[in-house]
């Protein structure tokens, strides 16, 4: 505050030095005792409005530098200090739009993702998908900008880098004290502790309870009080649902749209991931595909992928592809198998290219399931799909066994890689 | 000093200040927070108005609800032939001589000593000679004075009251004493606020006579204050304080006379009361009455002429 008062004085003074009708601009000491008198006015004011500073502090500078000053003619002192103080204002103004547009730009030039705002980061994400659908250039925005971008703030943690301190502390815990740390997954057993069990499936909260229990009553104990969790060395972890949030979905069924049924059958899902500690992608798609989150740890997550998934709305047409090079997208960064389940009616464009899509994608390891919804769904298209990506097909009448359609598809694939 | 300034601001905050000083005087909110704000970075205020307008009021009261010290200031009218010792003080030689220099009568102090540590209040700067403005320069920037080569510390905050250059009996400010002040202009109220002070200042005068004040004469005398203040005729303005006792005055004699004040009061004491400040082109005292009485019949006929 006081550097800008002191410019804006700076250029009151400067002013005067070059106006042809003052002597004397007045002295040093007066400008200086006018920053400081400037501030302490500004601080007493008891409603302090924008309009009013530039007037108060060409009053101030007035009375502060009046004494000293020497005119050659009479003007209007007051006027003229008022407007110097106005362009001292507005220049400060446009330094300040200068820095802002200098940092944006430096921010766009560097290219982590982690230091660009949220609102950019939401732009960065649409221009991606325009490129990635050259024809449909045209086509309107479902999902606007500006949605995009709330849905992106509402994540708003920095996933990756989370993820790679997860897995430096773990490379980190693995050299030191284990040769092999386990990554927990699908929960197979609970059992008592028998000999050569690894140390790390020893749960320890149910354990303590029962070793203190038995100490209280003063009953020893045994490795029976030893509770051990058994985990399936599953590689399949990796889960990417992408659900169709068209127009259609906007129907009722019953009494409630089937964007809703969706929306709940996928947190319940989510909750099947969380307990058997999977990691969840959703790609929402209608014109367009938009990768609402990349793989997170459902369970870690879970509250911030609900949000998102409750902000969900229909609208447009259906285009599978767009889900599918999405889904590939996300399949190149991603370490181990992937699942990838279609939820759509299957009635969607660029049908050959789709299956393409799905052959490239079962190509580099993927398993691709679908599940066809409605009475008047392309089930011989969906059931294609699934055949050519080596997964499960279902299909449903409505919307409200999705949950369990989706829950089952995920298992059996589980069980049959396992 | 101006740390003590700050921290009677915070501990009495500004909106009790500002509602202790317009128990006192109305519609000067922003001259007051202008001169706070320059006491509390430790500049020196100089208020300029012209004459009644409330300035040696106004520093009185700021001076008094700060309450930097007991006495919480030190007030001087300054006039022409005052000198640079009674403004600093000084050693009495004889004392000195026979009891010692550190003898409690030694020194006579002068106000620039006595006010240390709180406000001096120096009213009508102006009038002073350039030869005491000279003594003031070194209290007021490096905060000692200098007495008969004895060096006395005097911290203190000046609030000057002063008229502008053009009235009569004033000298030129010294540009160093000027530059070493904040200038703070007090102007003369609007004709509205200029009515509502009349009317409260009036009925505070007269409290004890327990008479009425109608309306109508603050406002005839308030916008014939307004009718002198435009006219070029005249060079002066009727001062607030000389408007105020004309309508006190009005009601006194009423009371006195044991009838209500009437504008044909008002009138005989508005040429009585304002006859003495009316300067300008006029050729005798009879003109001025005339001019006076002349406005005053305009106020009246504006003010009944909007009534009906």
């Amino acid at each position: 505050m006081i550097a800008e008062l002191a410019e804006i004085v700076a250029e009151v003074y400067e002013y005067l030095k070059n106006c042809d009708e003052v002597a004397f601009p007045g002295s040093i000491r007066s400008y200086i005792t006018a920053i400081k008198d400037a501030y302490m006015r500004l601080l007493l004011e008891p409603c302090l409005t924008p309009e009013k500073v530039p007037k108060i502090v060409s009053r101030i500078i007035y009375q502060n530098i009046s004494p000293s000053l020497v005119l050659k003619k009479n003007i209007d002192l007051v006027v003229e200090i008022e407007h110097a103080v106005c362009r001292a204002v507005q220049k400060l103004e446009q330094k300040k739009c200068l820095k802002e547009r200098t940092k944006t730009e430096t921010k766009e030039k560097s290219h982590e993702i982690e230091n660009i705002p949220w609102e950019d980061r939401a732009k960065g994400l649409v221009v991606e998908v325009e490129s990635s659908l050259p024809s449909l250039k045209e086509a309107p925005l479902i999902l606007s900008q500006s949605s995009l971008a709330i849905l992106v703030k509402d994540i708003d943690i920095n996933f990756r880098k989370e993820a790679k301190q997860a897995e430096h502390s773990r490379d980190v815990l693995s050299r030191k004290v284990f040769a092999y740390f386990p990554d927990k997954s699908h929960l197979v057993s609970i059992r008592e502790y028998s000999l050569y069990t690894p140390s790390m499936d020893v749960d320890l909260m149910k354990t303590s309870v029962n070793i203190s229990r038995k100490k209280l009553f003063g009953k020893r104990f045994s490795q029976r009080d030893i509770i051990v969790r058994e985990y399936s060395g599953s590689e399949l972890r990796n889960s990417i649902v992408c659900i169709d949030v068209s127009g259609s979905m906007r129907e009722l069924e019953g009494t409630v749209p089937k964007i809703e049924l969706a929306k709940k059958a996928v947190s319940k899902y989510l909750n099947h991931l969380a307990h058997i500690r999977g990691r969840f992608s959703l790609i929402a798609f209608n014109y367009r595909a938009e990768v609402l989150f990349k793989l997170e740890d459902a369970r870690r997550k879970r509250d911030k992928i609900e949000s998102i998934v409750s902000k969900l709305w229909a609208s447009g047409g259906t285009n599978l592809h767009a889900a599918l090079t999405q889904a590939r997208n996300i399949l190149k960064k991603c370490s181990g198998k992937c699942h990838i389940i279609v939820v759509s009616d299957g009635k969607t464009v660029f049908k050959k290219k789709c299956i393409s899509e799905a052959r490239i994608l079962a190509k580099r390891g993927a398993i691709l399931s679908s599940i066809a919804i409605g009475r008047s769904s392309d089930r011989e298209f969906m059931i294609k799909l699934s055949k050519i990506g080596g997964g499960v097909f279902h299909y449903l009448s409505s919307y409200k066994g999705l949950s369990k359609a989706l829950i089952d598809s995920d298992a059996s694939i589980r069980k049959f890689y396992a | 000093m101006s740390r003590l300034v700050v921290k009677a601001l915070r501990e009495r905050g500004v909106r009790e200040i500002l509602e202790h000083v317009q128990k006192h005087l109305k519609g000067l909110n922003g001259v007051v927070l202008d001169v706070l704000s320059g006491l509390s970075v430790g500049r020196h205020v100089w208020i300029v108005g012209p004459v009644g307008c409330g300035k040696t009021t106004l520093a009185e009261t700021i001076a008094e609800v700060l309450n930097l010290g007991e006495p919480p200031y030190i007030e001087v009218a300054c006039h022409s032939h005052m000198t640079a010792t009674e403004l600093t003080g000084d050693i009495d030689i004889a004392v000195a001589l026979q009891a010692g220099l550190d003898h409690p009568l030694a020194y006579i102090p002068g106000p620039l000593v006595l006010a240390h540590g709180r406000i001096l209040i120096l009213d009508e700067i102006n009038r002073l000679s350039p030869y005491s403005q000279a003594a003031l320069l070194q209290a007021l920037q490096e905060h000692y004075v200098l007495i008969r080569g004895l060096r006395v510390r005097s911290d203190f905050l000046m609030i000057a009251t002063g008229n502008p250059a053009e009235y009569s009996g004033t000298y030129d400010m010294s540009e160093a004493l000027a530059d070493r002040m904040k200038q703070v202009e007090i102007t003369l109220p609007s004709k509205d606020i200029l009515k509502e002070i009349l009317l409260w200042k009036a009925r505070m005068y007269t409290q004890e006579l327990e008479a009425e004040i109608s309306e109508e004469l603050a406002e005839v005398l308030a916008t014939m204050a307004l009718l002198i203040r435009r006219d070029k005729a005249s060079e002066t303005e009727p001062s607030v304080r000389s408007c105020i006792y004309a309508l006190a005055s009005t009601v006194s004699r009423a009371w006195l006379q044991k009838k209500e004040p009437t504008i044909e009061d008002l009138r005989r004491e508005v040429l009585q009361n304002l006859i003495s400040l009316i300067q300008g082109d006029f050729s005798s005292e009879e003109e001025k009455l005339r001019y006076l009485d002349k406005k005053f019949r305009e106020a009246l006929l504006l003010v009944r002429g909007r009534e009906h």
